[in-house]
């Protein structure tokens, strides 16, 4: 059964078959709200409303772009929204001269624990500015492609290529200097 | 440059995909009892129109054509009697000419309205 005939199920009544949704789409819509939010408790109230919100607008749903883009910019909207009522928190710091390189943290990324790996990512993208974190998450995660991240954030395309640029050679940057002080740590 | 960037993106994606954040296990849970409280949607609300193109074949086309001008033919000897006189048959035409054209348009409304009747609530 299709998302097309999930819809139509929801529709005639089937209201348990939205967790058809919830199931499929639950993890990156918090990994969104995550990177808006930065705080699991708010992102998860997020992610709450934004399926609450997508629900009330399914029957004007009319499958003009995937529902995955569509849900995506509600999440969007909705922890951008939250995002206002939070006080601002630390701003990103400029990563200096760099000795660590590409091979290195391979190397290094390979060598760690799974979930030292994932806490180092996490530590990285915390670091990194706010939307650049969000649409490196949009694209590498959930392989969505330029033109749908284009239609969940509402940035031009080139402002979706040039913040995916810096991001990715800020994530790496920041990424070198995280492990960096990791290994050191180790040793 | 491009086997680079390719393998940055494949070593990107595995990093990211390896450590997405999981929500709560009971998330799904708090959403559907969120869900359960809201009025069930309606789906008299949604109408969807399906609108179908059809491409037309140039034998199709040309098939039309023929069987336009025989019909027109067909008309034209029958209505004149003498096919070599068309001052009568215009003559004929003209005269009927604005009655065919009410009953044409009243038709064409009465279908229209029809139609939209059908669509509107």
């Amino acid at each position: 059964m299709n998302e097309h005939q999930w819809i139509e199920k929801i529709l005639a009544g089937d209201t348990q078959r939205f967790s058809c949704f919830v199931a499929k789409y639950q993890r990156m819509a918090f990994n969104i709200a995550y990177r808006i939010l930065e705080n699991r408790e708010d992102a998860e109230e997020a992610v709450q409303d934004s399926f609450v919100k997508a629900y009330r607008a399914l029957p004007g749903f009319r499958f003009g772009s995937k529902f995955s883009t569509w849900f995506y910019r509600i999440v969007y909207n909705t922890a951008i929204t939250a995002q206002c009522k939070q006080v601002s928190s630390a701003d990103y710091n400029d990563i200096s001269s760099l000795e660590v390189t590409m091979d290195e943290t391979n190397n290094a990324m390979t060598l760690l624990e799974k979930e030292d790996r994932k806490e180092i990512v996490q530590l990285v993208l915390n670091k990194l500015p706010q939307d650049e974190a969000l649409l490196l998450t949009l694209y590498y995660l959930e392989e969505n492609s330029i033109d749908d991240i284009r239609q969940i954030t509402g940035l031009t395309l080139s402002n979706v290529k040039i913040k995916l640029h810096r991001g990715r050679k800020r994530f790496y940057e920041t990424l070198q200097v995280t492990m960096k002080h990791e290994i050191l740590n180790i040793l | 440059m491009n086997k680079n960037r390719n393998e940055l993106d494949h070593l990107t994606q595995m990093l990211f995909k390896s450590s997405a954040l999981e929500p709560s296990p009971n998330l799904s849970r708090k959403i559907m009892a969120r869900i359960a409280e809201e009025q069930p949607i309606k789906a008299e609300n949604r109408r969807i129109f399906h609108i179908k193109s059809r491409d037309f074949s140039p034998y199709f086309i040309a098939g039309v054509i023929i069987y336009l001008g025989v019909a027109f033919l067909f008309l034209f000897y029958t209505l004149s009697g003498q096919p070599n006189d068309f001052l009568p048959l215009l003559i004929k035409v003209k005269e009927v000419f604005p009655y065919l054209l009410a009953v044409i348009v009243i038709l064409s409304f009465s279908y229209f309205f029809y139609i939209v009747d059908k669509f509107l609530p």
